[in-house]
C-alpha cells in the first residue's frame, strides 16, 4: 500500500521537476532572444553598396560616379552667388576646409531628389552646402566680371531618369578629418529603411590629406561666369 | 418654405449619409445622453488645454532666473554644443546681406560661435534659433524669454553646423515697436540638450527636454544712429 502510494507521488514530483526545468529553459531562451533582438537601427539599417572613384556605382534607382579624372579641390572660404547679379558674391569662411567633390549622378527608376553626406573615420557626418537660390544663367556683373552665372553645386537637385546631373558638391570639414572620408548617397530626402546607401571611399590617405590641406585655395567658388551665353 | 419632394436629391443625400454612419461607434455614442455629456466634457478639456498654452510647439523655458549671468566671450557647455556669445548690437538693417535700412524696424543682432558636437550635422538653421537660444530680456527685468526670429551664418548665408567645427553665427530678434525701448544691457540664455533636435534620435535612445544651460549679460552697441546718418548722407 505504502509502495503503491509512493509511486504516483514520486512520478508527480518527477513530472513537476521536469516541467519546472522545461519552463526555466523556455524562460532562459526567451530572455536570450530578447537580449539578442536586433535594435531599431539594425532592423531598419540601409544596405550599403560600396564603390571607388572612377567606378559607376549602381544602386536601386540610382547610378553614381565620382570621376577619377576630376580632382578634389579644397578652399578656405566658400564663395557663392550674391543676392542679386550685381551684388558681391557671398563669402563663407570656415574654421576648417571646404572640400569640393566632383560627381555624376543619375536616377534610374523614378524622378527624385538625392541626399549626400560625408562620413569620417569616427562616424561623424557632414552635410553639403546647399545650392544658392540663384537661377542658372542669371546675369552676373561684379568686380569687372560680366556674363551669365552657372552654379556647379548640385546638392539636393531633382534627378530625372535619362538625364544625368554632373557637377560638384561642397562640404565643410575640419582640416584634420580629410583622411579616410567616404561620400554617402541615397535617393529621396529621407533615408528609406532597408534601401540602398551608396558608400564611395574618396581615397584620401594621409599623404593626400596633407596635399589637399596645402593646396587649399583662399577662395573656392561654386559658380562660373560665361560671357555671351543666353 | 416647401418641403423637398420625397425623391429629391437632398433627401437621397441625407438618407445615404444616415445609412453610412448608422453603425459608426461614435454616432452610437452620441445617441446616448451620457455619450453627449462625455463628448462635451472632452471638448471643454481640449479647449482649456489649448488656451493654457498646450498648442505652443515649444514651451517657454523656466529656470533662467536661477542662472548666474556671464560676460560676453564666456563659453557655455550646453551638452550637444558649445556656445560663446561674443557681441550684440541694435540695428535698423533688416538683413546682414543688404545695406537697406528701415528706421521703423529695430533688430537685435547677437554674434556667437557655436561648436556642434553631435555626430551628424545640424542642417536645420531655423530650429537652432527657435529652440536653442533665447533672448532672456533686458538685464534687471524678470525673464520673459523669446525665441530668436532668425539665425544665419555670419555674413548672411544659411547656417549649417558641422560636427566639431566652430561656426560663426548671427542670431536676431526683431524688437516690437510697441514694446519698451531697447535697453543698453541684454541677457541671452542658451538651452542645453542631450539629444539632437536635427537628427531626432530614436525613442529607445531617450530624449531629454531642454533646460537652460547658460546665461550671458552684456552691453549692446547701438548702431542705429550711425546707420541713419549714413542713410541721410546717401551712403
Amino acid at each position: 500500500m505504502n509502495a503503491a502510494a509512493a509511486q504516483p507521488s514520486f512520478q508527480r514530483l518527477r513530472r513537476f521537476a521536469l516541467n519546472a526545468v522545461v519552463l526555466l529553459l523556455a524562460a532562459a531562451a526567451l530572455f536570450w532572444l530578447h537580449r539578442h533582438e536586433p535594435s531599431y537601427m539594425e532592423r531598419f539599417a540601409p544596405i550599403l553598396v560600396r564603390g571607388t572613384p572612377g567606378e559607376a556605382v549602381q544602386a536601386r534607382g540610382l547610378r553614381i560616379e565620382i570621376p577619377a579624372d576630376l580632382a578634389l579641390e579644397t578652399g578656405r572660404v566658400l564663395v557663392t552667388p550674391g543676392i542679386t547679379g550685381s551684388a558681391p558674391p557671398d563669402e563663407q569662411p570656415s574654421s576648417g576646409l571646404w572640400l569640393s567633390v566632383p560627381v555624376r549622378i543619375e536616377a534610374t527608376l523614378d524622378s527624385d531628389r538625392f541626399k549626400v553626406f560625408l562620413r569620417d573615420r569616427d562616424g561623424r557626418e557632414y552635410a553639403p552646402a546647399d545650392q544658392s537660390p540663384a537661377e542658372p544663367g542669371r546675369a552676373f556683373n561684379h568686380g569687372g566680371e560680366g556674363g551669365r552665372m552657372f552654379e556647379s553645386n548640385i546638392a539636393g537637385e531633382s534627378l530625372v531618369p535619362g538625364f544625368p546631373a554632373s557637377g560638384r558638391l561642397y562640404f565643410e570639414v575640419p582640416s584634420d578629418r580629410l583622411e579616410g572620408l567616404h561620400a554617402r548617397f541615397h535617393l529621396g530626402v529621407m533615408e528609406t529603411p532597408n534601401d540602398n546607401l551608396v558608400d564611395i571611399d574618396l581615397g584620401i590617405d594621409h599623404h593626400r590629406a596633407l596635399a589637399l590641406q596645402a593646396a587649399a585655395t583662399p577662395k573656392l567658388r561654386t559658380f562660373i561666369v560665361r560671357e555671351g551665353v543666353l | 418654405m416647401n418641403a423637398p419632394p420625397p425623391d429629391s436629391l437632398k433627401r437621397r443625400a441625407v438618407a445615404a449619409a444616415r445609412d453610412a454612419v448608422e453603425d459608426n461607434g461614435y454616432v452610437k455614442l452620441l445617441r446616448q445622453r451620457w455619450g453627449r455629456v462625455l463628448a462635451a466634457a472632452l471638448a471643454v478639456a481640449a479647449a482649456a488645454t489649448g488656451l493654457a498654452g498646450g498648442f505652443e510647439r515649444v514651451e517657454k523655458p523656466t529656470g533662467i532666473a536661477a542662472l548666474t549671468p556671464q560676460p560676453a566671450g564666456a563659453t557655455v557647455d550646453a551638452g550637444l554644443y558649445e556656445v560663446v556669445v561674443r557681441s550684440a548690437w541694435l540695428s535698423h538693417k533688416v538683413s546682414q546681406r543688404l545695406d537697406y535700412v528701415d528706421p521703423d524696424r529695430t533688430i537685435l543682432y547677437v554674434a556667437a560661435t557655436i561648436t556642434w558636437r553631435d555626430r551628424r550635422s545640424m542642417p536645420v538653421a531655423g530650429s537652432l534659433g527657435q529652440d536653442l537660444v533665447w533672448l532672456a530680456n533686458d538685464a534687471g527685468a524678470p525673464p520673459n524669454p523669446q525665441m530668436a526670429t532668425g539665425v544665419e551664418r555670419l555674413g548672411g548665408a544659411q547656417l549649417v553646423l558641422q560636427p566639431g567645427m566652430p561656426t560663426e553665427a548671427v542670431l536676431s530678434w526683431r524688437l516690437s515697436p510697441q514694446g519698451p525701448a531697447a535697453p543698453a544691457r541684454m541677457r541671452v540664455a542658451v538651452m542645453g540638450y542631450t539629444f539632437s533636435p536635427s537628427t531626432w534620435k530614436m525613442p529607445e535612445e531617450k530624449w531629454e527636454r531642454a533646460t537652460p544651460a547658460g546665461l550671458w549679460e552684456f552691453a549692446v552697441e547701438d548702431r542705429r544712429p550711425r546707420e541713419l546718418a549714413a542713410r541721410e548722407a546717401g551712403l
